[in-house]
């Protein structure tokens, strides 16, 4: 069994965000977001909506979430795995499964491997290129699309092999259900 | 090399710079001297990179009898302002615990080049100038 931290906060480097480089490979080689980027959130904006009917009961419908993640800045790097991929998304506007890939969300909360893992289909959005003096910035939106798997992530010599739980959650955000919670009011 | 080694190491490719000293120079004309002041972090990313700013002092000593060789000096100040100015790039290394970390030097700024003493109380033993010089780098994990 894994040793879990009991105490303390974890550093902001223990939650990883990565993608798939290969965009629609059979094999993900994923490359792990974040450099130069000081501040970056998988933004959930939660859905729900409050109406009160005539008994003055209010009940709340949860219309689930619209998950999406801005990574700026990205500096062009032809270097990095996902380049040519984001270059050419944004240079000749792909649109579709063009932009489409995987995301990979890990919690480092435990002091050894395997660690909690999400994986799910997203799509690429460049929303700029350009930027100031210093590098060329082409940062991108992430939007999760579906397909969230659960598992566990290894991580050998810098290389992310993600595992799939044998029991699949899919609480995804936008294909939910919704659900209705009553109070009374 | 760490910024400071690696600073030393550009100074001392200066074409009219022949020995670097430590902290202090020589009296005479021809001393000069680096002296590390300072390093501050000014940001990290969300993966544990840093962005680092190292401060340095540089001494130099030159003749300063007239104002034809004080003019002369400020032009070495200028002309290694835009030395340093064209070092950006260079590969530095910092240790952290166990760990070695490698980054980049993404710029060197220099301000207040000035004379800042007379070490014989004339202009006739040499006239010491100071420049500040910023180095803002980066270390990767």
């Amino acid at each position: 069994m894994n040793d879990t931290y009991t105490s303390g906060k974890l550093q902001r480097s223990h939650l990883r965000h990565l993608i798939d480089s290969t965009f629609g490979g059979v094999s993900p080689s994923w490359f792990l977001l974040g450099k130069d980027i000081e501040d970056m959130s998988m933004e959930l904006n939660p859905n729900t909506s409050t109406v009160k009917n005539i008994l003055d009961e209010s009940s709340v419908k949860d219309e689930g979430y619209e998950p999406s993640m801005t990574a700026d800045p990205y500096y062009a790097n032809p270097g990095d795995a996902i380049y040519d991929k984001v270059k050419a998304i944004a240079f000749e506007r792909k649109k579709g499964d063009d932009c489409k890939t995987k995301l990979l969300e890990v919690i480092i909360d435990k002091t050894t491997g395997p660690y909690d893992a999400w994986q799910e289909d997203c799509i690429v959005k460049p929303t700029a290129y350009g930027g100031a003096q210093g590098g060329v910035n082409i940062p991108f939106t992430i939007t999760p699309c579906g397909n969230r798997v659960s598992g566990t992530v290894t991580i050998s010599n810098g290389v992310v092999t993600f595992t799939p739980a044998s029991e699949n959650t899919n609480n995804s955000e936008s294909n939910d259900e919704s659900n209705d919670e009553s109070n009374d009011g | 090399m760490n910024v400071i080694e690696r600073m030393r190491d550009i100074l001392d490719n200066f074409p009219e710079i022949s020995v670097l000293h430590q902290d202090m120079t020589d009296d005479s004309p021809g001393g000069y001297a680096l002296a590390s002041v300072g390093d501050v972090l000014l940001s990290a990313d969300i993966l544990g990179g840093q962005t680092r700013q190292h401060s340095f002092m540089f001494y130099a000593v030159f003749s300063g009898i007239n104002d034809y060789e004080r003019i002369a000096n400020s032009g070495f100040l200028l002309d290694l302002a835009m030395w340093l100015e064209s070092n950006a790039g260079a590969e530095v290394t910092a240790v952290s615990g166990n760990d070695t970390l490698t980054g980049n030097i993404k710029e060197i700024n220099t301000a207040n080049g000035m004379l800042l003493s007379l070490p014989d109380d004339s202009v006739f033993g040499g006239v010491q100038y100071q420049l500040q010089i910023t180095v803002v780098y980066t270390l990767e994990v």
